[in-house]
């Protein structure tokens, strides 16, 4: 009888714990995202609205506006940005969440290859990309995310990582 | 008033608007030979128009070229370097390429050189593999194309769709005729290489194209003075390619490691139906075959040296000099245990240089050659400033703040360019980048179909420039812009247009073919407007030659260059019937044309500009009191008011 009672409990808490992993994130508010374009890298601003697991937002940059979209299931993400214009494209951010950040690979449906010749040279592009929530997002998404404070590292010191690494 | 009317007002007071800065730097410069001050041209051409393509040396594209009839021309066929047809002829050993050994310290003309036969393969690098909109260009749809590409006309839109290779990258390029048996010097591209083809980029880096040219005091001649043998481009492209970036060199190293192989012998025969638009225009105008790009090198320094008459040094952004990090200054001595893998060079490496200090690396030797030849050729280094030499992002995104984008990025600079020297005579100027409109909202090119050219504006390196709205409103322009110019008769004085990266002709990225187009579409418009036909002058011509070899004579004129010879034709009323001109010149002899045409000072005391034009004995190619650059008013008749070709669109 012990042991059932102990496989019983085992089996709640691993339930509990799993659950507790699965669990949507919460990834309402501002995050600074950024990835590396072909000149260099691009730094904005996005603002994003969670309903349940439909993301919804507004983005703010020097490049124009796009429409923003996306899900979120479990701690994996995906964001849309449908930028319009003369020359419209779109580029596909999916990653994780872990705390106050998100990263992932990046893809721009139907242009593969987009970044990889600059200029003069060819060179193979990373294509990844990285969010980091801004101090004044709202109190709702960030205390929902493991509890992590909200004054993590800003993206420049993520970019500047990057950016040395690629000048050695 | 419409908005080109308010553009042109914009205009007009922006050039009358005086640089102060400008007017203090230059104050005491003297003025070109033959100029007089004042701002009216001197000739009939009230609008010069200069078009620079991107990576093609004279002999890749006109190296068959056959004059018309009373002229002559300096190139592979006329040399017996090759036939009619393309293969080789009774001089083929002229060009032939060497492989050598540099282990220690950079050397511009290393020891034991040997032949290799057969000829190191040429590779296909990263030209494209299939025309797919994944990956353009090629575009997979012609719709995309057009969409996204607004520079061409009529039947070169469907250039943007074909060519691709079929074939990997970095392996074999198996379309060259023969390419496992290649004799040891130049090849034809065609047929194998169609000429509608994409394919691999020659190296072309500043202390790569020094090496590439083999130039001693040692093998100086009476019609070579300057020594440069021309022998080791293959080599140089299998050792080193586009540089270390810092790191070891990989293992295992092998003729295609680089990518390139000997890419940079591969020629066109325009003989034989390649670059027919380029062969309309020698055949009808006036072509160049004396015309060097101004820096060893790429694009950046080339584009640089066009725009101010001098290469940029790094700075704090406020006109003064300063050290840049350790790992953006140059080391092209070999790397412990390797044969010319240079230490510390590449486009996220390596790009300046103390020329002024002989203990900085590679500086010995290009200093030490030019002392050694008669005359002595000063380097032209200013104390304490390390210059860019090869391709950084300009100090200024098109907005005019601070680009912080990537750590690759030169300081904005205070150096005077020819912009100031027009503003201060109230000549009006213009730089038309294609995309430039997109840009502006995109600096980083997240957009993956903006192609505009960063480090190809001069101007976009100037903080006189960048920093005051009306002086990028005036200045800097979209190709619509240019386009909406010539119909409406506000062209500038002054035009210099840049194709984007779709259509500059850079080989892998772009074709020869696609440049024409560009040109075609330009020349057209200005010929279908008969008064301003009848005054301007067009100048097509190169950034470099890519990194492809050349056979002509290379004139040292300082520590920079000159290089490889590039192609350069001139398109006007005043310069027709199909004239070849052996007058030395490199992109600054653009600017000695316009200086002399409105009597403008020139940039500097001490800018290239200032050079005397050349004197030759019998050798036309040759000048006799270097360093001398032809400010090109000998490629014009202004004595006839000919305008036979006028409306004569092709």
């Amino acid at each position: 009888m012990r042991q059932l009672i102990f496989a019983l409990t085992m089996f709640f808490a691993a339930h509990v714990l799993f659950a507790a992993q699965t669990k949507t994130a919460k990834v309402t508010g501002k995050w600074q995202i950024s990835w590396e374009a072909r000149v260099g890298t691009e730094r904005d601003t996005l603002e994003l609205q969670q309903t349940e697991a439909k993301l919804t937002g507004s983005f703010e940059g020097k490049v124009p506006s796009p429409k923003v979209s996306g899900n979120v299931d479990g701690q994996n993400i995906s964001l849309r940005l449908d930028f319009a214009g003369p020359k419209p494209y779109t580029i596909v951010f999916t990653g994780t969440l872990d705390g106050e950040k998100m990263s992932g690979k990046f893809e721009i449906p139907g242009v593969a290859g987009a970044y990889d010749w600059h200029g003069e040279n060819i060179r193979s592009t990373n294509y990844t990309w990285s969010a980091v929530r801004l101090p004044d997002a709202p109190q709702t998404g960030r205390t929902a995310v493991h509890g992590v404070a909200p004054s993590q590292p800003g993206p420049v010191a993520s970019r500047s990582g990057k950016s040395s690494e690629k000048a050695q | 008033m419409s908005s080109s009317s308010v553009l042109t007002s914009v205009r007009q007071h922006a050039t009358v608007s005086i640089s102060l800065v400008a007017l203090f730097a230059n104050m005491g410069a003297p003025l070109n030979a033959g100029a007089q001050t004042g701002s009216s041209p001197v000739t009939p051409i009230q609008h010069v128009v200069v078009i620079i393509g991107e990576n093609r040396s004279f002999d890749h594209v006109y190296g068959t070229y056959v004059p018309a009839a009373g002229q002559s021309v300096s190139n592979l066929l006329s040399k017996g370097i090759v036939t009619n047809t393309g293969k080789p002829g009774s001089n083929f050993a002229l060009a032939v390429q060497n492989s050598a050994v540099d282990e220690t310290t950079f050397q511009l003309s290393p020891p034991g050189k040997a032949s290799e036969v057969p000829l190191p393969p040429p590779g296909t690098a990263g030209a494209p593999t299939a025309a797919s909109d994944a990956e353009p260009a090629p575009f997979q749809t012609l719709a995309l194309a057009k969409l996204v590409e607004p520079d061409l006309f009529g039947k070169y839109y469907k250039y943007l769709t074909t060519g691709a290779t079929a074939l990997p990258h970095d392996v074999v390029d198996t379309r060259v005729k023969n390419v496992n048996d290649l004799p040891d010097g130049v090849f034809r591209l065609t047929p194998g290489v169609k000429y509608d083809d994409y394919a691999a980029s020659p190296v072309h880096r500043f202390y790569q194209m020094w090496q590439q040219t083999d130039c001693s005091a040692l093998t100086a001649t009476a019609s070579n003075p300057s020594g440069c043998l021309s022998d080791l481009f293959s080599w140089v492209e299998l050792t080193i390619g586009a540089g270390s970036n810092g790191k070891a060199r990989p293992t295992p190293f092998t003729n295609l490691t680089t990518g390139e192989g000997s890419t940079a012998l591969g020629m066109y025969d325009i003989n034989n139906g390649d670059a027919p638009y380029m062969k309309y225009l020698a055949d009808n105008f006036t072509l160049s075959d004396n015309m060097h790009q101004s820096v060893m090198g790429g694009t950046g320094a080339n584009h640089i040296m066009f725009g101010y008459a001098d290469a940029i040094w790094y700075s704090d952004g406020a006109g003064k000099m300063l050290t840049p990090p350790l790992n953006e200054i140059e080391n092209p001595d070999p790397a412990a245990g390797t044969n010319n893998w240079y230490d510390q060079d590449g486009y996220s490496g390596g790009s300046y240089t103390n020329c002024s200090d002989i203990t900085q690396p590679a500086v010995p030797a290009i200093v030490n050659y030019l002392q050694s030849l008669t005359p002595a050729i000063s380097p032209r280094c200013a104390a304490g400033a390390f210059y860019l030499l090869n391709n950084y992002d300009p100090g200024f995104n098109g907005d005019g703040t601070l680009n912080t984008l990537t750590p690759f990025v030169i300081p904005p600079t205070s150096q005077p360019h020819i912009g100031d020297v027009l503003s201060a005579a109230g000549v009006s100027y213009t730089y038309f980048g294609a995309q430039w409109d997109l840009y502006v909202t995109d600096p980083a090119e997240a957009n993956p179909y903006d192609r505009y050219c960063t480090i190809c504006n001069p101007f976009q390196y100037a903080s006189d420039i960048m920093t005051v709205p009306a002086q990028r409103e005036a200045h800097i322009q979209d190709t619509t812009q240019l386009y909406e110019d010539i119909q409406t008769g506000n062209l500038p004085a002054v035009s210099i247009v840049k194709p984007d990266g779709f259509l500059d002709g850079h080989p892998s990225s772009s074709k020869l073919d696609l440049f024409e187009g560009f040109v075609n579409k330009i020349v057209n418009q200005v010929q279908s407007n008969p008064t301003l036909w009848a005054s301007t002058a067009i100048f097509i011509t190169f950034d470099e030659g890519g990194g492809y070899y050349d056979s002509g004579y290379i004139q040292p004129v300082d520590y920079f260059g000159d290089g490889t010879r590039i192609p350069l034709l001139i398109v006007s009323p005043y310069s027709t019937g199909g004239v070849v001109n052996h007058s030395y010149a490199d992109h600054v002899s653009i600017i000695k044309f316009i200086e002399r045409n409105w009597g403008l000072p020139t940039i500097g005391p001490n800018t290239r500009d200032n050079f005397p034009n050349p004197t030759v004995m019998s050798n036309p190619y040759v000048p006799t009191n270097s360093p001398a650059l032809d400010d090109l008013f000998d490629a014009f008749n202004f004595s006839s008011s000919s305008v036979a070709l006028k409306g004569a669109a092709k």
